[in-house]
């Protein structure tokens, strides 16, 4: 139902903004799988460039079916982003910038 | 794993919150001999309003006629030059305020000390300050009308999206839908526009004659204004559809968002059965105002008041910005939802309070230039309300919004609980923030009711009419943020 | 004088007052029930789940628990809320030499009572518990020691007793207790006068204010605890656990070193660990401290480790309602008639509710309670002035 018809010429893989100047290129390795990232770059960032949206299944045993969740606030508040970094559990993906050969296993939470 | 500590144990201001408010008051302060220190749970200082990432190229038409913004991006600069005055804890998150305005902070130590991080391991602390004065700027976070499949991964809010793009470059999906009730959305879809993204549709829950009420109060803010024309114009030229009187009904998908389904609303608000719209999307932002954060206000004991056109509840100030609680000022957001200048203008006045207290405003004949701003000051401050009671008027969902919230809906997402089983808490006489909380769970989860507890105050006021004292602000306890128990038990050398 | 279908008036919504009315509704007695907040705003809604036998002193009081332990099973099926009810085992967890010895002495008191409990080496405590740390020295196990969540339970027993036609008033303060020729007419409320037969001083915490009102001392004390809340995760505690210093703390001052408050812990149905606790003279504040804080996951972190992967989400603190004999100040004072205390229950309260509720219940009923209350007489406190049966008003005994 999109209409636009000026500026709509992202068809490459990844979100990223073409203009916008980033720090160094280094990779990831998410859930097994090498990701590119940069220096500078949050890991929620990071993951929705490359279309990882998934973070985490919601746990309770009074949900009707437990539901996978991903970033929502983006700003650190409803803590749905939650993904293990280099093994440490429950790290908010949207406040914890990504380093070089960063280990990120998501739906752990 | 032990840290070196580079903060000091006392101070005689600490400035929680490098927002706009934080960085005025700390750049007031600056210059005058205090120990200052300004304390974010961010990496960088701006809080929300101010990100920015640098670009290669001019974009496609940069047209900011509000100044806000580059006085605050100016603001930044001061601030970080005044760094021998000013320490500065980032990535940190103040737990509590204990007696005397002793805080309980977390920081990532290594982080703030460029020590590498050790992998594997958590490198957190937990580390106490005392503070003569206390400056609270916390900001504000996002409001939400709970709709069926809300916590699929790609429904996220308007603010997210605006962090996305600007502190980092990345568009939130190839095809957005926007939806919600805020004068905000626009801003995004231009934002997204800019920047080679598809906008699918912009879907207002106001009918176009409730945005034409509001519109007189910002007459006399007419940077607002020519922004507002202006987003509307390019939506316009890049055909992109803006509807109103529209409300999302429900986000599809399977692990991810695919679509959203929307219907029509009468103009008081009731969904409009057989009125449903598919759009595909891989994105949906919602936005629907803003809700101040008081959690640490409160948890330190301070007073706070009802104000719809504030935003909510907020912090309790006298003219000097200071709390119920002995020097400890409240600026921003948190005593109304009003946007940056009014966080900038509040800033300064706590500052000059803070500093008349110490007495460094007086030196023998010559009153500071300070001084002679407050009553300047105090007038934009007025001037400020109004803009607030537009953007918070405009924001502001009819009730049934929330009576209407089918029963299968979630409304707490950290501990599932549906609409249903607080419409039963509700019948059974839980009618108070508190009570319901304790009925139901809502609240009880990680984010402590800062995504579900204004929904839940609006689903009780729609529900039992009572007025806002009678159902009562959420209480907020230590940690006001979750802290690993790993972070107690790390060492500081 | 006892009509035989009195009106009776519960003041406080707590665990307490709202298990007397549940008990009393489902005979079909005309109960009203005032809190002054909502119901579980107390003590009963700020504490941790715990139904532990092993933490009640030897004697009547262990005697009481053990029988109210009984109906929790039967409550879980009747009440109209999950209470949760979980019959994990408890452990009392023992730090030191001098603690071991000291539980030895403290076993053989409670299986003299009855109470199935056994002394356990390191060994057989981390096969019963794997995530505890292996320096402890050993522990007392018991698999009567339980859980149940104590919010719901009160709210289960407010829902049945309204459903037997119980009138169950929130947001309505008490501000004074009618007498009338030294007997009790009703009380006085924020929304006007209720005549009773019968007023029952459930408050809790608070039940000292309350009998003020009648100008009857009562020597309860708010005895603050705070309690360490972390996030739902994985399970790494299947019993419900206390120290054994919090014994000591508790009963004992022989036991009681300046190490520490002793801790409880407990991991809910949700996943949630609640993590206590201290034992503060505060007053009435409900204030989480830092040294509170601090030392309650310090002290957890030590006896289990595993919780160094867990997240503190929340503290929140309750106040005991402290006797100084430690045990709960139940029935009728002699000196003024249709007054009755069921309150004082230090900790305890939760374990005890059913059994307080239905013994309360046969008592405003006239008959012969199933089991003798006289221990719990609140006239053990008070001196006996009033040889002529009338009443005065005091002043503070």
């Amino acid at each position: 139902m999109c209409t636009n018809s000026k500026g709509c010429k992202n068809t490459g893989q990844d979100l990223r903004i073409a203009s916008v100047l980033r720090g160094k290129k280094i990779s990831l390795k998410v859930d097994g799988n090498q990701v590119i990232a940069y220096e500078g770059e949050t890991v929620h960032a990071a993951l929705t460039a490359a279309g990882i949206r998934r973070l985490k299944d919601s746990k309770s045993i009074d949900s009707e079916k437990p539901g996978s969740r991903g970033i929502f606030c983006g700003m650190g508040i409803c803590y749905e982003c939650l993904v293990t970094i280099d093994h440490v559990q429950d790290q908010r993906a949207c406040m914890t910038f990504v380093e070089d050969q960063m280990e990120i296993i998501t739906n752990e939470s | 794993m032990k840290v070196k500590y580079h903060w000091k144990a006392k101070y005689h201001v600490v400035i929680v919150g490098s927002g706009i408010g934080g960085i005025s008051a700390a750049q007031t302060l600056a210059g005058h001999g205090l120990d200052i220190l300004l304390i974010d749970e961010n990496a960088h200082p701006g809080g929300q309003l101010l990100r920015k990432s640098e670009t290669s190229s001019r974009r496609f038409f940069n047209f900011k006629p509000d100044m806000v913004k580059t006085k605050g991006f100016s603001l930044i600069k001061k601030v970080n030059d005044a760094c021998s005055e000013i320490d500065r804890i980032h990535q940190a998150q103040v737990l509590g305020i204990f007696n005397d305005r002793r805080l309980l902070i977390h920081t990532e130590g290594n982080k703030n000390q460029n020590i590498p991080r050790v992998k594997n391991q958590n490198s957190g602390q937990v580390i106490e300050v005392q503070a003569e004065h206390l400056i609270l700027a916390t900001g504000a976070r996002e409001r939400y009308l709970p709709f069926k499949g809300w916590t699929l991964p790609g429904v996220m809010s308007l603010g997210a999206a605006q962090i996305l793009m600007k502190s980092y470059g990345v568009l939130p999906a190839f095809h957005t839908v926007i939806a919600g009730s805020s004068p905000l959305m626009t801003v995004l879809a231009s934002e997204i526009l800019n920047n080679k993204g598809k906008v699918a549709a912009v879907l207002d829950e106001n009918p176009f004659r409730k945005k034409l009420r509001f519109l007189p109060l910002i007459q006399h803010h007419w940077p607002k204004l020519l922004e507002g024309a202006f987003y509307t114009a390019q939506m316009m030229y890049c055909r992109v559809p803006m509807v109103n009187q529209t409300r999302v009904i429900e986000a599809q998908g399977k692990e991810n968002l695919a679509s959203v389904i929307v219907a029509k609303t009468t103009l008081d608000g009731h969904v409009i059965t057989g009125t449903e719209t598919k759009y595909p999307a891989q994105a949906l932002t919602v936005g629907y105002g803003f809700v101040p954060n008081i959690e640490l206000a409160v948890q330190a004991g301070c007073d706070v008041e009802y104000h719809t056109t504030g935003g909510g509840w907020i912090v309790t100030v006298d003219k000097n910005l200071e709390s119920s609680v002995n020097s400890i000022y409240a600026v921003g957001e948190i005593t109304g939802i009003a946007g940056g200048k009014k966080s900038h203008i509040q800033g300064k006045l706590a500052a000059i309070s803070v500093l008349k207290k110490f007495d460094k405003l007086n030196f023998k004949n010559k009153r500071s230039s300070l001084l002679t701003q407050v009553k300047q000051l105090h007038f934009l401050n007025h001037k400020q309300a109004v803009y607030a009671a537009f953007l918070n008027h405009l924001c502001r969902l009819p009730q049934v919004a929330y009576s209407q919230i089918p029963d299968d809906t979630l409304i707490c997402r950290c501990e599932n609980i549906t609409m249903g089983t607080i419409k039963k808490a509700i019948e059974q006489g839980f009618i108070t923030s508190g009570g319901l909380k304790k009925a139901t769970r809502c609240g009880m989860g990680r984010c402590q009711g800062r995504i579900c507890g204004t929904i839940i105050f609006d689903i009780i006021t729609a529900l039992t009419k009572k007025n806002p004292y009678d159902i009562g602000p959420s209480l907020s306890r230590a940690p006001v943020k979750n802290v690993a128990i790993s972070s107690f038990l790390n060492q500081p050398i | 004088m006892r009509k035989n279908s009195p009106h009776i008036i519960i003041i406080g919504g707590g665990i307490i007052g709202t298990s007397i009315a549940f008990h009393l509704a489902k005979q079909g007695t005309q109960v009203t029930l005032i809190e002054a907040g909502e119901l579980a705003s107390g003590s009963s809604g700020a504490c941790d789940g715990l139904v532990f036998m092993q933490s009640k002193k030897p004697g009547v009081h262990l005697r009481l628990a053990m029988e109210s332990l009984k109906r929790f099973e039967a409550l879980q099926k009747e009440l109209p809320t999950d209470i949760e009810f979980r019959k994990t085992g408890g452990l009392v967890v023992i730090e030191t030499e001098t603690e071991y010895q000291a539980m030895e002495k403290y076993v053989k008191e409670q299986q003299a009572i009855g109470l199935d409990v056994q002394m356990l080496d390191t060994i057989s405590t981390l096969k019963n518990e794997p995530f505890l740390s292996p320096e402890i020295i050993g522990s007392t196990y018991s698999p009567l020691d339980a859980q149940v969540n104590p919010i719901n339970l009160t709210l289960g027993f407010a829902m049945a007793a309204r459903k037997n036609h119980a009138k169950i008033m929130t947001g309505v303060k008490v501000k004074d207790i009618l007498v009338e020729n030294n007997q009790v007419t009703g009380v006085a409320t924020t929304i006007g006068k209720i005549k009773a037969d019968l007023v029952v001083n459930a408050a809790g915490s608070m039940a000292g204010l309350i009998s003020q009102m009648v100008g009857i001392h009562m020597p309860i004390k708010p005895r603050r605890g705070q309690i360490v809340v972390t996030h739902a995760g994985k399970s790494i505690l299947k019993h419900c656990l206390i120290s054994a210093k919090y014994i000591a703390a508790k009963h004992d001052p022989a036991l009681a070193g300046k190490k520490g408050q002793g801790i409880s812990m407990e991991q809910t149905d949700n996943g949630n660990l609640l993590l206590g606790s201290t034992r503060e003279f505060a007053g009435f504040n409900k204030e989480n401290t830092l040294s509170g804080i601090r030392g309650i996951i310090k002290q957890t972190a030590t006896v289990l480790p595993a919780l160094k992967n867990f997240q503190v989400i929340r503290t929140f603190a309750g106040l005991r309602p402290f006797t100084p004999d430690g045990l709960p100040i139940l029935g009728p004072v002699k000196s003024l008639d249709g007054f009755i205390m069921a309150a004082g229950h230090e900790g305890d309260g939760i374990a005890l509710s059913p059994i307080t509720g239905d013994l309360m219940s046969q008592m405003l009923l006239g008959k012969k309670p199933d089991i003798c209350l006289d221990p719990f007489s609140p006239d053990r406190f008070l001196p006996d002035r009033f040889s002529d049966g009338r009443f005065e008003n005091k002043d503070g005994i």
